[in-house]
């Protein structure tokens, strides 16, 4: 079983309804939190977690899951169905 | 005779977003991006984990952009060409196809490239390296095959990363390295011990202080001869003993170069409208106050985006503190800020081996520049925080050595 956790989104007016982390998958190279620092922040075990699921908008929460070079972020809508990685 | 307003030297995650910066505040000013290697833009840091090697996670998941993205925005790729030479009076740059690029700005951003074994017998089926796609296809290729004998050579970030995958697969693992110890000198001899507990724990034969001679076999890797005579069979060889910095091109430009290319805190080189990002360029660190290379995604990430305002006619400073973490064995190793081993750096140890929690200071004039870490990384934030913040540790020693001491207390001070 994968070591995922998920975060709930309930963004008014946003179709993206769940991010989630795959921290087997995270090395902190923390480019999602140079793209968004109000959604994504390191815990003590150097793995990224959402701290505010709701702080972004979809263009920039995109951007972050984009930037990540191990495809550790995955967006889902609000359907459950994935949106990134896809 | 082609010519670009932005002409980016290398395909990379640097040069990959330069390029996107570029266009996203200048619409109609001609992009072109030289690259050496035949693909798009992937995930390099993807290619040492185990989830990519073995093939758990989807192959496509290395690439960081659609493939329809550079015709969509607008930027033209020379893929699998490599620059030859620079002639700054010109402002022209010359490919290996002959063909000849000029350029009103121009970005070099090409990396590093692989070290080349030149042992007799490395040119066999079977010797591997890691730094491309291609060089990852050919160990996913072999590990498919069922191979079930390696012989690593080197001792650092990918050899750690990779002989983690390989032993999780059951195959027999011997560590060459040239070193007295793994991950000299990046780590301190006390940390590299924790890490080489926990290879030999997992079953990995580690031979110090030695080098191979040849590469035995036909047309197939069958064994390694080692320079004390002694023999290893195998059926696989990583040849991980590093990169080279290519800058023999742009010598005859008249380009600043300092094994790497030389820049100011704007990523400025000594050439006007040349600038230079990412793991080739040797940089003015205005935190760390002196010239540093970073060859780390990140860090690479933010100077292409940096890099690419100043093209536009900013004037921004490169500031950042760098850090990265390499995964294994239940293990994580972080290097934060400058890490190089010189003579004029102190270092203070931190912790303890017989937890696994065992990390060091690096000093340089009584300020603390760096660090390196084994299992603590729950430290990280705050001790890039101290790099940042000029942090005087001369007169803190005692607390920098205490692993019950907290570090965020040197914060406010």
């Amino acid at each position: 079983m994968a070591n995922i956790r998920e975060y709930p989104r309930n963004k008014e007016g946003s179709n993206i309804g769940k991010i989630v982390v795959d921290r087997d998958l995270c090395i902190a190279a923390v480019s999602c939190i140079a793209v968004s620092e109000a959604t994504f922040q390191l815990d003590d075990e150097s793995k990224v977690v959402a701290i505010g699921p709701n702080a972004a908008d979809d263009t920039t929460l995109m951007a972050a899951a984009e930037s990540c070079p191990t495809k550790a972020i995955l967006l889902f809508d609000k359907t459950g169905k994935q949106v990134f990685p896809i | 005779m082609q010519s670009f307003r932005y002409l980016i030297i290398g395909g990379g995650i640097a040069g990959t977003s330069a390029a996107e910066t570029l266009r996203k505040r200048d619409s109609d000013g001609t992009i072109a991006i030289v690259t050496d290697e035949p693909h798009r833009l992937y995930s390099r840091v993807l290619l040492s984990k185990p989830a990519f090697l073995t093939g758990t996670q989807p192959f496509d998941s290395v690439w960081m952009k659609p493939k329809d993205w550079y015709e969509t925005n607008r930027i033209e790729l020379f893929s699998g060409r490599a620059a030859t030479s620079l002639n700054p009076v010109t402002k022209s740059l010359s490919l290996d196809d002959g063909k000849t690029l000029q350029y009103e700005k121009l970005l070099i951003a090409t990396g590093t490239h692989t070290r080349e074994w030149n042992v007799p017998g490395a040119e066999k089926s079977g010797v591997h390296y890691l730094r491309t796609l291609d060089h990852a296809k050919a160990i996913i290729d072999d590990l498919q095959k069922g191979k079930k004998r390696a012989v690593m050579i080197g001792s650092a970030c990918v050899t750690y990363e990779v002989a983690d995958i390989l032993r999780s697969r059951g195959i027999e693992v011997t560590e060459v390295m040239r070193e007295n110890y793994f991950w000299e000198p990046a780590l301190s001899k006390e940390e590299a011990g924790v890490v080489e507990g926990r290879l030999v724990e997992h079953g990995v034969t580690i031979i110090r202080n030695m080098e191979v001679r040849e590469v035995l076999g036909d047309r197939d890797v069958a064994g390694v001869l080692l320079k004390n005579g002694k023999r290893i069979d195998c059926d696989m060889v990583f040849a991980f003993i590093g990169v080279v910095v290519p800058t023999d091109w742009l010598i005859s430009s008249g380009m600043k170069l300092e094994r790497g290319v030389l820049t100011n805190e704007y990523l400025e080189t000594s050439i006007p409208d040349v600038w230079a990002a990412g793991d080739i360029a040797r940089y003015k660190d205005v935190i760390l106050d002196d010239n540093v290379m970073m060859g780390n995604w990140m860090s690479a990430l933010k100077q292409g985006e940096m890099v690419a305002e100043n093209m536009l006619g900013d004037k921004k400073r490169f500031e950042l503190v760098s850090f990265h973490s390499s995964h294994g064995f239940d293990d994580m190793i972080s290097f934060a800020g400058d890490g190089r081993a010189k003579d004029d750096r102190e270092y203070i140890l931190r912790g303890n081996a017989a937890d696994r929690k065992l990390g060091r200071f690096i000093l340089r004039g009584g300020r603390i520049v760096g660090a390196t870490m084994v299992n603590r990384t729950q430290e990280l934030a705050t001790i890039v925080k101290l790099i940042m913040g000029h942090v005087d540790g001369s007169n803190k020693k005692t607390e920098l050595a205490d692993p019950n001491f907290d570090l965020k207390k040197l914060l406010s001070v």
